[in-house]
C-alpha cells in the first residue's frame, strides 16, 4: 500500500469512527441538553434516569430518537406528570419500534430519513387510536402488494402504498366512530377498499355510507358485510348504493 | 278521521320475532314508542303509543344467488279516542348477481288494520327489477304488479291494481356525488273510480362527502291523469304536482346522530285549487350500546289551500326505543 493510500485509508477510519460515536448516544445528548435547557423539562428531573434508559433503548431498537424527544416534548407542553411521562415515552417507544419493524420488514423509505420519520408518525397515531399491529399490519401489507404490481418505479410505489394506507386507516377510524368492528372485520373491510377500485380520494366516502346505513338504523355486521361483499366484487359506491337503498325500504 | 300512523307490535308477533331469530340467522329489531301529534287548530295534542318488531334474515345460496326474507308487525293505540291499529308485513326476494348485473324478484304482502274493530286492508305486490352498468354508471329499470283490497274480509271485491314501470340511470361523480334521473309509469285500475295514469320523471343526488356527513335530495314532477282520455269529458281529478326533499345526516359523536329534513309538495289542480305543503324536521338518536338507541324526532308541517286561503300547521314530536337482537 502506498504512502497516499495510507492516509487516505486513516482519514476514512477516522471519519467513521468519529460520526459512529456521534450518533450513538446523540438521542440521549439531545434528551440531556434539552433537560437542561428547557424550563417546562424541570419537572421532568426526577425521573431522568428513567428516561434516558427509554432513550438508550430507542438507539438500540433503532428508533429515531428525536421521535420519542418530539413525543416527551409534546408532553411537557401539556403539563403531563413525571409520573405518568415514563409510561408514555415507553409506549410510544413500542408504536415506533413496531413501525419500524414494519417498514424494514416492507422495505419503505430505508434511505428517505424524512419520509421514514412521517411514516413512523402515522402508524404510532394510528396504534395510539386504537387500531391493533395486525390490523395496521395487514392494511399496509395489502397497500404495499398493490402499489408494487402497479408501480415500476419503487419511490413511486412506496409513496402510493404509504397513501392508499393512511387514508384507508383514516377511513376505518371514521366508520369506528359510528359502528364497532371486530379486529377480522376491519381486515376484511381495509383488504376490500385497498383492493377496489375506488381511488384514494374517495376512500372516505365510504364513511358516510356507514353513516347512512346507520340512519337506515342497519346493524354493523350487516353493513360491513355488505360493503366488503360489493368491495371485494369489484363494485363500488353506485352497487353500495342501490343495495342501501333496497335494503331500507324494507324497514 | 284522521288514520293512526303505522307504528308497532302485538305480543304474539315479538314472540315470533324471536324464535325467529334464534332458529336462523336473523335480526329482529324492535321498537317502541310514543308520538305527539299537535294540529294546530285542535283543542288537545294526540298521543299515540306504539311498539313493532322487524325481523330479516339473508340466506347466500351462492356466490351468485341470495335471498332476504323481512317480516314486520306493528300496532299503534291512539289515546285520545281509544282507536288501536296494526299492520303484519312479509316480503321476501331472490337476488341474482353477476359482475355488474342484478336481477331480482321481490314479493310482498302486508294487513294494515287502520282500526283494530274493522276488518284489515290487504295490500300485495309482485315486482321484477333488472340494473346493470359499470363502476361509475348503472342502468335499471323494474316493473311490478300491486293489487290493494279494501277489505281482506271481502276479499271478493276487485282490488286496485296499479303497474308501476320505472327506468332509471345512475352516475357516480368524483366517487361521492351519486346523480340518479329516473322516469316512472303508473297505470292505476280502482273498482269504483275513474282509472287513472301518473307520469313522474325525478332527478336526485346523494352526496357521501368523505365527512362524517350525508345528504340526500330529490325533485320530482308528477303529471296525474286520467288513463283513457276521451274529448268530450273533462278531466276534473287531473293534476300537477312537484315536490321535493332533502335530508341530512351528521355524527356528531361516537354515541348521537342528527338529521335534518326539509320536504314539501305543490300541487295544481285543473281547476285552479292549489296545494303547497312545507315540512322541516329534525332529529336526534343516541345510542346506549351497539344494540339499543333512543330516536327522538320533531316535524313541523304547514299546508295551505288556495281555495280556502288558510294554512293548516301540525306539530308533532315522536320518541322511540329500540333494542336490536342478532
Amino acid at each position: 500500500m502506498s504512502r497516499r493510500h495510507t492516509f487516505t485509508f486513516i482519514v476514512i477510519l477516522f471519519s467513521c469512527i468519529a460520526t459512529l460515536t456521534a450518533q450513538s448516544g446523540s438521542g440521549e445528548r439531545e434528551f440531556s441538553r434539552w433537560l437542561s435547557a428547557d424550563s417546562r423539562a424541570a419537572r421532568y428531573r426526577t425521573v431522568e434516569d428513567d428516561l434516558a434508559r427509554v432513550f438508550k433503548e430507542s438507539e438500540r431498537t433503532g428508533v429515531p430518537p428525536e421521535l420519542l424527544l418530539e413525543k416527551l416534548k409534546e408532553g411537557a407542553a401539556k403539563n403531563v406528570p413525571a409520573s405518568r411521562i415514563v409510561p408514555a415515552l415507553e409506549a410510544e417507544l413500542e408504536r415506533l419500534a413496531f413501525a419500524k419493524e414494519l417498514s424494514d420488514r416492507l422495505g419503505l423509505y430505508r434511505t428517505e430519513p424524512d419520509k421514514r420519520a412521517g411514516l413512523f408518525r402515522t402508524v404510532s397515531i394510528f396504534l395510539l387510536s386504537g387500531f391493533s399491529p395486525s390490523l395496521v399490519d395487514e392494511v399496509f401489507s395489502a397497500a404495499f402488494e398493490r402499489a408494487s404490481i402497479e408501480n415500476r418505479d419503487r419511490t413511486s410505489a412506496q409513496d402510493s402504498a404509504v397513501e392508499r394506507a393512511d387514508e384507508a386507516l383514516h377511513t376505518l377510524l371514521q366508520i369506528g366512530l359510528i359502528y364497532r368492528f371486530s379486529d377480522d372485520e376491519l381486515v376484511g373491510l381495509g383488504r376490500a377498499v385497498i383492493a377496489s377500485g375506488i381511488p384514494v380520494s374517495g376512500y372516505r366516502s365510504l364513511a358516510s355510507v356507514f353513516l347512512k346505513a346507520n340512519s337506515y338504523r342497519m346493524s354493523g355486521a350487516e353493513t360491513i358485510g355488505l360493503v366488503t361483499e360489493i368491495l371485494s366484487n369489484r363494485g363500488g359506491l353506485l352497487q353500495i348504493e342501490q343495495e342501501l337503498q333496497r335494503r331500507s325500504r324494507r324497514r | 278521521m284522521k288514520p293512526v300512523r303505522p307504528r308497532r307490535i302485538p305480543p304474539l308477533a315479538a314472540v315470533f320475532m324471536v324464535f325467529v331469530s334464534s332458529t336462523v340467522p336473523a335480526e329482529a329489531l324492535f321498537t317502541a314508542g310514543a308520538a305527539l301529534d299537535a294540529p294546530f287548530e285542535a283543542a288537545s295534542p294526540e298521543i299515540t303509543v306504539h311498539a313493532g318488531a322487524d325481523a330479516d334474515t339473508y340466506m347466500p345460496v351462492s356466490d351468485r344467488l341470495s335471498v332476504f326474507l323481512t317480516g314486520g308487525a306493528e300496532a299503534g293505540y291512539r289515546l285520545t279516542d281509544r282507536l288501536g291499529s296494526a299492520e303484519l308485513s312479509l316480503s321476501g326476494d331472490v337476488s341474482y348477481r353477476v359482475g355488474g348485473f342484478i336481477a331480482r324478484i321481490t314479493a310482498d304482502g302486508a294487513l294494515a288494520w287502520q282500526n283494530l274493530g274493522a276488518a284489515p286492508e290487504l295490500e300485495t305486490g309482485l315486482e321484477l327489477y333488472l340494473s346493470g352498468g359499470g363502476f361509475t354508471t348503472s342502468l335499471y329499470g323494474s316493473a311490478a304488479v300491486n293489487a290493494a283490497f279494501e277489505s281482506a274480509a271481502a276479499a271478493e271485491s276487485d282490488p286496485a291494481l296499479s303497474f308501476p314501470l320505472t327506468l332509471g340511470v345512475s352516475h357516480a361523480l368524483s366517487y361521492e356525488l351519486l346523480l340518479t334521473a329516473e322516469a316512472s309509469f303508473v297505470p292505476i285500475l280502482r273498482p269504483d273510480a275513474p282509472d287513472r295514469r301518473l307520469l313522474t320523471p325525478s332527478i336526485g343526488v346523494r352526496w357521501y362527502p368523505g365527512a362524517l356527513f350525508t345528504l340526500d335530495a330529490e325533485v320530482s314532477y308528477t303529471a296525474d291523469r286520467t288513463l283513457f282520455p276521451t274529448t268530450d269529458s273533462l278531466d276534473r281529478d287531473a293534476s300537477d304536482e312537484l315536490a321535493w326533499s332533502a335530508s341530512a345526516f351528521v355524527v356528531l359523536g361516537t354515541r348521537a346522530n342528527a338529521s335534518f329534513g326539509l320536504s314539501g309538495a305543490f300541487r295544481s289542480y285543473l281547476d285552479q285549487e292549489r296545494y303547497l305543503s312545507v315540512v322541516p324536521s329534525a332529529g336526534l338518536e343516541f345510542a346506549f350500546s351497539d344494540r339499543t338507541l333512543l330516536a327522538v324526532t320533531g316535524e313541523f308541517a304547514t299546508l295551505s289551500a288556495s281555495t280556502a286561503g288558510e294554512t293548516d300547521i301540525e306539530a308533532s314530536l315522536s320518541a322511540e326505543f329500540a333494542v336490536r337482537l342478532e
